[in-house]
């Protein structure tokens, strides 16, 4: 049980004297959780960082864990902010073990300012258990400066600040210590550093990584669009019924009409995506965040584009290539919400729906659907609303699609799904139609797979796909130029594999390829000598590393990867792998099932028994913005502290102009 | 060593000439991700690949140690008397706008004896008895991206014969699995819905069919675990 130094104890002593015998109860119920998350009700403390901080307006669920006295129960509880009661159905929720949950849904305030959130609890027998967290609501100053109409995140997950600097030793011809190309990330003009902690790590993963950009808050790892609570996985709402935090989408198109378009490379499921619109506390639920992308999302964020991968969730169960389950508690849950959710926020309940044909349901609701890159090409000139499903999972990565197109071998799902478009293209297309809303809109574009590869170690491969993600920024550029009411932000949701730039190759590829098959200095298989053969006299250091040199073909990809002269990356959150610094045929061999001709082992430092790949780091990570209120996105930041910024700028006109 | 693979065609009758792996057998000591260094040679080997020829069905070079059990060569008639099936005759590539569809060879195979010869997927296994089994190689890892991943769709989920307190262990080799082929949809014990199953006979490695067993006490294998779990 959490130490709560701030609850209050009434003791209740019941005598009864029967026949002689006297039975005293003595009645402790605790308050164990208390929404939104403090510093004042974890710790005690009421200074500030204020753990939780809203815009005024914005929608924020309350809740309390009470853990009651054996076989008692809470009959009653009441919120409280600042000593006036929240008005509003406060529901009481049994959650096992003796412990209840207490929900007072969709509650928002509007006077900025620090608040005191307190929560009293009366149980059957009459003992009381309070407690008393805070949160702040940040005020929106009306400015002079010039409003955001168009907002976009570029979120290359997992991109650090050495995936970027590989991408422009790429492509970006560094010479006598200059590059002569910049990347498109680079010419935004304002940097600040973020602080990327979760709520519950300095570890995050994805889902807290971008719900930070969309709802201002911290979240537990896995869990996006909302805080933690206690009930179970295992019943029926687990997944579905966390204390929410309004999205900026919904808000946004609650207030101004905006419209709302996520575009990713990956599972259109997955956490960054997701993070953005739907409210869940677990990111793998594919059914039910699918369901309520088009439920929730098309409804009141107004979400107008949604494209990636993922088309698996959105075929009928019983249909041959379909994921959709019938449970929601199972991996890949449906949605269905408990009445007060439902209720106070205004959206469908739901329903335990594997049946259901999701894409026919969103062409219903006026989107045209794009199964491939020419059908997204194909959409006619007044579409509003775009739906595109490129791949039953992940989309394949940049490096295999530009092989593919330049008429290599097809790995990875290509020869499946041969017509995936670029991300670039991806981006332009929702630009398209996003501007369509006469009151702009909110983008989120996802480079998925810089993490995904980043985790398999595959040096080409994630960066390949930051030069995609790149020339998805200079599409959005290209739109700023012509829309100069549109602030741009570039940025990750963490750092992946402890990625860095550590030298150059000593040998030309010839060399290089002779001994990635020499089975290291002795020849023979297995004796892990590899470094002798493939790190001494190959990696070069220092002044050694000298200038790499590629050669740029008119796609904007290198020719070639595996160049006379390459750049060489380390991984210092590394799973095991063998390494010969060449590019690896095709996608998502394991780490230690490939490269081993060289018998270069290198042991991981993140390894064992359970992590086959490299993890997520905690360091700081950079955002580039351009735009009306980039100003004010420089100096080092919590991640949390973007999205307000970004409201500022979007509601009340840019500060720092 | 570089695995490498044929030019796929997009015309149906594909060929993938696969290389095997280079790779010190697994040891059922190992509790890390990978074998320890000084152990024994190779299961096939990888130099370069012919059309038409899979060195994944080489055997192991003469005087290698098994470490698995060691239960023979499977039977010449038995082994013929599975038909061979490759991945690209089980759905229609590519793939139209929205689910996939069997092809006709499939339909024709539904419970019958089949051969296919693949890469054990290396994941979390939710079932210790059920893996995940693809052309290529392919590697997930269910606590960072659940179910969420980029698996081929024309994943078959080879259904071993449970054996109380064991479960099947990760082997980066290619492997034959013989067995009869189950088509339909059905929901996994992580979430997934598989399509494509075979309910394992034999699984084989090489031309010769050296049978092994992959199965393996449930607290000393390597990465394939028990449930998953979402701690990430």
């Amino acid at each position: 049980m959490r130490c709560n130094c701030n609850r209050k104890r009434i003791v209740c002593l019941a005598t009864l004297v029967v026949g002689g015998w006297s039975t005293i109860a003595l009645a402790d119920p605790m308050v164990t959780r208390l929404n939104p998350p403090s510093a004042l009700f974890a710790y005690g403390d009421p200074n500030p960082p204020y753990i939780s901080r809203f815009v005024p307006g914005q929608r924020f669920d309350l809740q309390a864990t009470i853990q009651a006295d054996p076989s008692a129960n809470v009959s009653s509880a009441g919120f409280s902010i600042d000593g006036t009661p929240v008005p509003g159905d406060v529901t009481i929720t049994p959650i096992g073990g003796d412990a209840f949950s207490a929900t007072l849904r969709a509650h928002s305030v509007k006077r900025p300012g620090v608040y005191e959130l307190t929560v009293d609890s009366l149980q059957s027998d009459g003992a009381m258990a309070s407690a008393t967290g805070n949160f702040e609501i940040v005020g929106l100053i009306p400015s002079p400066g010039p409003s955001a109409k168009n907002i976009i995140f570029l979120i290359g997950d997992g991109m650090g600040i050495a995936h970027r600097t590989a991408a422009r030793l790429i492509i970006g011809n560094v010479q006598l210590g200059k590059a002569e190309k910049r990347l498109a990330m680079d010419t935004l003009p304002y940097t600040a550093l973020l602080n990327v902690a979760s709520l519950n790590s300095i570890v995050t993963d994805s889902a807290p990584g971008a719900a930070c950009y969309s709802t201002g808050n911290k979240s537990n790892n896995n869990q996006e669009g909302v805080f933690p609570d206690d009930t179970p996985n295992s019943e029926y709402y687990g997944k579905w019924d966390n204390p929410r935090v309004e999205h900026m989408g919904s808000y946004l198109a609650r207030t101004q009409g905006k419209a709302l378009g996520i575009v990713t490379t990956a599972d259109v499921e997955d956490a960054t995506p997701a993070a953005f619109a739907v409210y869940t506390q677990d990111r793998g639920a594919g059914t039910g965040i699918c369901d309520m992308y088009l439920d929730e999302a098309a409804t009141n964020h107004n979400l107008r584009v949604l494209m990636g991968g993922g088309r698996k969730w959105f075929i009928p169960q019983g249909e041959v290539g379909s994921s959709r389950v019938a449970s929601t508690t199972s991996g890949g849950a449906d949605y269905v919400l408990p009445g007060d959710v439902a209720a106070a926020w205004g959206v469908p309940a739901g329903a335990v729906d594997p049946a259901r044909d999701l894409i026919t349901d969103f062409q219903a609701a006026g989107f045209y659907y794009a199964a491939d890159n020419t059908a997204m090409d194909a959409a006619p000139a007044n579409t509003k609303r775009l739906l595109g499903l490129f791949a039953s999972g992940h989309m394949d990565v940049a490096l295999d699609k530009i092989g593919a197109r330049r008429g290599g071998p097809q790995v990875g799902e290509i020869s499946a799904y041969p017509d995936q478009p670029m991300l670039d293209e991806m981006t332009a297309a929702a630009l398209l139609v996003l501007s369509r809303n006469d009151e702009g809109f909110v983008l989120m574009v996802e480079a998925a797979s810089i993490d995904k590869q980043a985790h398999n170690m595959d040096t080409e491969r994630w960066i390949a796909d930051t030069i995609e993600f790149d020339r998805a920024i200079q599409a959005s550029l290209d739109f700023q130029a012509e829309h100069p009411d549109t602030l741009i932000m570039v940025t990750a949701d963490h750092e992946c594999a402890g990625i860095n730039i550590i030298g150059g190759t000593r040998v030309d590829n010839a060399t290089l390829q002779a001994k990635a098959t020499a089975h290291g200095a002795d020849g023979v298989p297995g004796t892990n000598d590899g470094n002798l053969t493939l790190r001494n006299g190959v990696v070069g250091t220092y002044t050694d590393a000298g200038f790499p040199t590629y050669t740029i073909a008119a796609d904007g990809y290198p020719e070639t990867f595996d160049t006379d002269k390459k750049v060489l990356i380390g991984y210092a959150a590394s799973g095991d792998r063998y390494e010969d610094w060449l590019t690896n045929p095709a996608p998502y061999v394991s780490p230690v099932a490939r490269d081993t001709e060289g018998d270069f082992f290198i042991a991981g430092q993140a390894a064992g028994i359970g992590v086959g790949s490299a993890v997520h780091t905690g360091s700081d990570i950079p955002l580039s913005a351009g735009g009306p209120g980039a100003a004010r996105l420089t100096g080092v930041m919590d991640n949390t502290d973007v999205f307000f910024t970004v409201m500022q700028a979007a509601s009340h006109g840019a500060q720092g102009h | 060593m570089r695995i490498l693979l044929e030019c796929k065609m997009s015309s149906p009758s594909l060929v993938l000439a696969l290389a095997s792996l280079a790779f010190p057998p697994v040891s059922c000591a190992a509790q890390t991700n990978v074998p320890a260094p000084s152990v024994d040679p190779m299961i096939g080997m990888a130099e370069g690949h012919a059309p038409g020829h899979s060195r994944a069905q080489d055997d192991r070079p003469d005087g290698a140690r098994a470490t698995e059990p060691d239960a023979g060569f499977l039977d010449g008639k038995v082994a013929a008397d599975y038909m061979a099936v490759r991945f690209a005759d089980l759905f229609v590539a590519p793939v139209g706008p929205k689910g996939l569809q069997y092809t006709t060879t499939a339909r024709e195979l539904e419970n019958q004896r089949v051969r296919m010869t693949g890469f054990m997927v290396r994941q979390i296994n939710a079932d210790p008895s059920v893996f995940m089994f693809t052309e290529a190689p392919f590697s997930t890892l269910e606590q960072e991206y659940g179910i969420a991943d980029g698996i081929p769709h024309d994943v078959v989920h080879a259904l071993l014969p449970p054996r109380a307190g064991y479960g099947s262990a990760w082997q980066p080799y290619a492997v034959t699995v013989f067995g009869r082929l189950e088509l339909g949809g059905r929901q996994e014990a992580d979430g997934r819905i598989s399509y494509v199953r075979i309910l394992v006979d034999h699984v084989t490695v090489g031309a010769r069919h050296r049978r092994i067993d992959l199965l393996r006490p449930l607290d000393r294998r390597d990465v394939n675990l028990g449930p998953h779990r979402h701690h990430h």
